[in-house]
């Protein structure tokens, strides 16, 4: 390691692990009577930490109302404590932060709901893909239909939780605050479309085929997959089949390929 | 008093742009001569803003401003990062690129800060071909702007003016000169602020920047949350006699005002050149 590889290794480790002992030997001692090296190095070990804690708390508001300021301020700090970044974009750095509540809080309906939050905020930052158009659909036989392999778009995450996070996510951004989170499986499609996030609410036929089509398998696989689910509502899927392929159409979850 | 000959031409008097000024810049075409953004707030972004960009463009130039380069970083430089910020760049037709003079991380982690690095001869062998290799990716003119700083290495060796002149010397890429940035380091470390900007060579000087700041009395931190500070006004004003006009801008990232208060302190920044007789 070169002279300068190392004291910039110094310094970074001392803000990111807050540890000073390497660095303060290496600080010049200018107007240090009223601004020591300590202080100096102050503003960016305090800077760094504002900075994760800020990033991370923007992509949860509705977890940070249900857990209360004090409980979600000090997981936000132990996850920043915890989890270092690794990569220039800040706006990824939250995403780790309801894998971090899986492992420190015994709350499976805050865990819900920081999956649903998360979801959210990186729909929003995924990249762009180009949606699948009625058009192409329309052309296609049945035979071709059931061949047919469908791709998400890119910007989308598919959810199953146990608890109605997303009524509460909807409660909240009405100022309806004193819902509560009720144990009520959810289904849901995140997907970007015409720029915006979506949060499709999806009935469980209609999960178990997208599901299926996500995981790779052709229409007609999916559709048969998901038939020989014991919870699978066989006549709801063949009544409702049709609707479904116009909304995931008009919704645009899948990508053009 | 000098001019950048090498350099893209003054575009005048510009902000920053913020999200929350789209509609109505697109809407009243206010009286801004250019806007900056910050180029990882577009990069990686979904095509919405990108179009607003576009839009955008077809009645300003835009300058792209960007603060993770880290070209101080002994970590290799992001090859997928400075593609994202030429397609960018390509998509809206920037006149120039800068970044800062500073690292952000070293071994893979990432501070999200502009630290500053020792300026050393060490530093320069390290630095220079990092900028040459931004260059030759990117294609357009680069500045490097001062950071504001809190603590200066004991080994460097040479002043900040002087690392910055032996960059530009040997790499032809412009300095984005941070006025308010120079009173803050200043402040920080007893320099004297004029003396730092009479030793920048003015043909090196590709544009200003000028911000708010937050005084604690023992020292000043860049918050660019506020008013452009008196004492930096002067320092503008100093610096437009002793090294001429440049591309300038008001920065104001936190606690962003209405667009109308930036356009006031644009109007002020317009008025220090008018009234020295060196307008654009």
């Amino acid at each position: 390691m070169t002279n300068y590889e190392s004291q910039l290794t110094i310094f970074s480790d001392a803000i990111t692990d807050s540890v000073s002992k390497k660095i303060l030997p290496l600080i010049k001692s200018s107007r240090s009577e009223i601004f020591p090296e300590e202080e100096r190095l102050k503003v960016y070990t305090e800077g760094y930490i504002e900075r994760l804690c800020k990033a991370t708390k923007s992509d949860y508001p509705t977890l940070e109302h249900y857990l209360g300021p004090n409980q979600f301020d000090y997981l936000v700090n132990q996850y920043v404590k915890h989890t270092k970044s690794i990569i220039w974009d800040l706006n990824l750095y939250p995403y780790q932060f309801c894998e971090f509540l899986k492992n420190h809080i015994d709350n499976q309906s805050g865990i819900d709901l920081a999956i649903l939050e998360s979801a959210i905020a990186e729909v929003f930052w995924l990249e762009d893909s180009i949606e699948l158009d009625a058009a192409s659909l329309s052309a296609l036989s049945m035979e071709q239909l059931s061949n047919k392999i469908f791709k998400p778009r890119s910007a989308l995450r598919l959810l199953r939780l146990e608890y109605n996070a997303n009524d509460y996510i909807i409660a909240f951004r009405q100022q309806q605050l004193d819902t509560d989170l009720i144990k009520q499986e959810q289904l849901l499609c995140i997907v970007r479309h015409n720029n915006e996030v979506q949060r499709l609410v999806l009935d469980k036929e209609e999960y178990f085929i997208i599901n299926n089509l996500f995981q790779g398998k052709s229409f007609g696989e999916a559709l048969d997959s998901a038939t020989e689910r014991a919870e699978c509502d066989i006549s709801a899927l063949t009544h409702n089949l049709s609707i479904y392929i116009t909304r995931w159409i008009s919704t645009g979850i899948f990508q053009c390929i | 008093m000098g001019t950048s000959k090498n350099f893209p031409l003054n575009l005048g008097f510009g902000l920053g742009l913020r999200h929350q000024h789209y509609d109505e810049v697109l809407k009243n075409r206010p009286n801004v001569d250019w806007f900056e953004i910050i180029s990882e707030n577009y990069i990686t972004a979904h095509s919405g803003y990108w179009d607003y960009l576009y839009d955008i463009r077809q009645h300003y130039p835009i300058i792209m401003h960007g603060v993770c380069l880290s070209i101080g970083s002994t970590s290799p430089l992001d090859e997928n990062y400075l593609t994202k910020i030429k397609a960018l760049a390509h998509h809206i037709d920037v006149p120039w690129i800068s970044d800062h003079l500073c690292f952000t991380g070293v071994n893979g982690q990432n501070t999200h800060d502009l630290l500053p690095v020792p300026y050393t001869e060490e530093a320069l062998k390290h630095i220079i071909p990092r900028i040459h290799k931004v260059q030759e990716t990117l294609k357009r003119p680069f500045a490097l702007e001062n950071a504001s700083t809190y603590l200066e290495f004991n080994s460097s060796t040479l002043t900040e003016p002087e690392f910055f002149q032996e960059i530009c010397r040997q790499t032809g890429c412009g300095i984005l000169l941070d006025v308010n940035n120079v009173y803050v380091s200043s402040f920080n470390h007893g320099w004297d602020a004029k003396t730092y900007i009479d030793n920048i060579p003015a043909e090196f000087i590709m544009q200003y920047h000028l911000a708010g700041h937050t005084n604690k009395t023992s020292h000043i931190i860049d918050t660019h949350n506020d008013y452009v500070a008196d004492p930096v006004w002067d320092l503008f004003r100093y610096t437009l006699k002793t090294k001429g006009l440049r591309s300038t801008m008001i920065e104001w990232d936190e606690d962003i005002p209405e667009l109308s208060v930036l356009i006031s302190e644009l109007d002020k920044a317009r008025s220090c050149a008018t009234n020295l007789g060196i307008a654009a």
